[in-house]
């Protein structure tokens, strides 16, 4: 039985223009966020399908999707974290490091062919333990506007390249708290990402510094590699591969001090930071919805349910059944040794001269053969 | 309901998973029997029938092995008679578990092995009911036609056994027993003309069989000398 169906309440978490977010428990306690699409909007399938099934880490693990009712939804472990939008702006060290992780991440879906689509600060959780999570794959559509590549809101597919520009957004969000991409509407952020090659984030970052950015002017020349890899509106200008920005964010990071004392003191106060939205988030009231149409809905369908269930579990066992008889009724390998030992031992007797094939007739049966009938 | 029902499904895979390990077990004792390690074979196909005696490979499987078995010692010419029995015995049971046509030949084959074998022992023994058997597992085992032909004819039903020979050549012409022991009968009878006759059309299957030659000069040179003496 899938797990949704025995999922009669939840929480909202969120509810958008795509999609609402429930905090939900499974009939044995467990928790999961269930994202319900609004209808009319879905996802892709494959890529959910091959997220469903990969172990790779640092990404939400799906524990269903389908459609319900109409509508799609996935259904995945609940992630006991905080929305990367929360966190920023971060310190310099820790969202180098951080990005470094999805960037890992990603690196391994896409040698299963899986590229994200919708990279946002909305969709990277950090858990309670500071880890990055990532969440939403398989957007149908360009993704969230002020994060996507200019080639993705032509229209093209989800590409390595456009999740690097995503990235790159990214990062300039975690670094300070803002879109670099804003815009009144569609046409205002469509215009200003194609002409993303005008744009200098180093720039915009150093007249954030005397306003209390935790970055010195001195780490801008660091990043300037990144943004230029990243951002260029072209995907053919940006880096070869996410390999590649693996390499320049561990520059980056070493010249940060690495993995370090730095580092380390960054991530316990992050850590201390995530700990407290977290119990800030636990007292907050959340709506509480029922789901009384999935149950109407076992009600409602229930004997068609179990018919198609009988159905299904007949022709199994009929498959079954023809399996195990045709399994134990014939074996095509024992036959054909059969087959090659007895005309084996029929040629021997063909090819052996008759004294050889019958040694003990002539004398047991007392014929008499020509050569006695001569003598 | 549901949940009984997924623990049947469950039920059914793993008595598929079962089945998975027999057949396992059936593949190796196969396995052994294509290379010849036949005692291997015999242990694999026994534990599976041990687990079912139902087993039609496994059953198949362990009669072709003690039949390889008889068929070595048949080589050497040593007491291959047990060991026919035992294969027989193993037809047996097969054919209560699949008496289909794939069997039969292997069958039959192992009852003439056994008739012949039996009458090495003791020559007065009655093979006949196990020749019948095998001819009627399979109409065409000729093995099993020509050695009822020579115990017809040692029965001096000679009529009978000549009928079982003329209808072995027609139906298999490469079956050289049957025209030397054919010729045979009419070389017994007198009738050297005749024995001569189907000892050349023998030839005529297989010119280089030492056999044949042997016999037909033998009656070339008999049909000379009975011209030369104006008999014929």
């Amino acid at each position: 039985m899938n797990i949704v169906r025995s999922i009669s309440r939840g929480f909202l978490l969120h509810r958008g223009g795509e999609a609402a977010l429930y905090k939900v428990e499974s009939v044995s306690g467990k928790p999961y966020t269930l994202k319900l699409y609004n209808s009319g909007t879905a996802f892709d399938t494959g890529i959910i399908g091959a997220i469903a099934d990969s172990t790779v880490a640092g990404t939400y693990r799906i524990a269903e999707y389908g459609e319900i009712d109409g509508s799609a939804y996935i259904l995945y472990d609940y992630i006991d974290g905080v929305c990367s939008r929360e966190l920023s702006p971060m310190p310099l060290a820790f969202a180098l490091h951080t990005l470094r992780r999805v960037v890992t991440t990603l690196a391994e879906l896409q040698k299963k062919g899986v590229s994200h689509g919708d990279i946002s600060p909305d969709n990277i959780f950090l858990d309670n333990g500071g880890n990055p999570v990532l969440l939403d794959f398989g957007i149908c559509g360009p993704g969230t506007l002020q994060f996507s590549a200019p080639e993705r809101i032509e229209g093209k597919p989800p590409s390595e390249k456009a999740d690097m520009f995503s990235l790159g957004a990214l990062f300039f969000f975690w670094l300070t708290g803002e879109q670099l991409f804003d815009g009144r509407d569609f046409d205002e952020i469509r215009e200003k990402l194609r002409s993303t090659d005008k744009v200098n984030p180093n720039k915009i970052l150093y007249g954030k510094i005397d306003s209390g950015l935790a970055i010195k002017p001195e780490d801008l020349s660091l990043l300037e590699p990144l943004w230029k890899g990243l951002l260029a509106a072209d995907p053919e200008c940006r880096l070869e591969n996410l390999e590649e920005l693996d390499e320049l964010l561990e520059i980056a990071l070493d010249a940060q001090g690495g993995q370090g004392v730095h580092l380390a003191r960054q991530t316990e106060l992050m850590g201390v930071t995530i700990s407290g939205i977290l119990e800030k988030n636990g007292t907050k009231p959340l709506e509480n919805v029922e789901f009384p149409f999935f149950e109407q809905e076992k009600q409602k369908k229930s004997p068609l349910k179990k018919g198609l269930l009988a159905a299904a579990v007949f022709i199994f066992l009929v498959i079954a059944a023809i399996c195990v008889f045709l399994a134990r009724g014939e074996s095509p390998s024992i036959d054909e040794t059969g087959e090659a030992l007895l005309q084996k031992s029929r040629s021997h007797e063909m090819g052996m001269p008759d004294s050889e094939k019958m040694p003990d007739l002539e004398g047991v049966l007392k014929k008499l053969s020509p050569e006695e009938s001569e003598r | 309901m549901f949940r009984k029902a997924h623990c049947f499904i469950a039920l059914v895979f793993l008595l598929s998973l079962l089945g998975g390990c027999k057949d396992n077990r059936t593949g190796r004792g196969n396995d052994a029997l294509r290379i010849g390690d036949y005692a291997r074979a015999v242990s694999n196909f026994s534990a599976v029938l041990d687990d079912n005696p139902l087993d039609r490979d496994a059953r198949y499987g362990l009669a072709l092995s003690y039949y390889a078995i008889a068929e070595d010692k048949e080589r050497i010419k040593a007491g291959a008679a047990p060991l026919w029995e035992r294969t027989v015995q193993e037809f047996q049971v097969l054919w209560n578990v699949d008496s289909s046509f794939k069997i039969r030949e292997a069958y039959s084959n192992s009852l003439f092995y056994l008739a012949k074998a039996t009458l090495g022992e003791n020559s007065r023994a009655n093979v006949l009911p196990l020749l019948e058997r095998s001819i009627a597992l399979d109409s065409l085992n000729y093995f099993s036609f020509n050695l009822k032909a020579l115990i017809l004819e040692s029965l001096e039903r000679t009529e009978e056994a000549r009928d079982l020979y003329i209808y072995t050549i027609t139906r298999e012409p490469r079956f050289l027993s049957a025209y030397i022991n054919l010729g045979n009968l009419y070389w017994r009878e007198g009738d050297v003309s005749s024995a001569w006759d189907i000892w050349s059309m023998g030839l005529k299957q297989d010119a280089q069989n030492a056999t044949l030659l042997h016999w037909t000069r033998i009656a070339e040179d008999s049909l000379k000398a009975m011209i030369d003496a104006g008999k014929l």
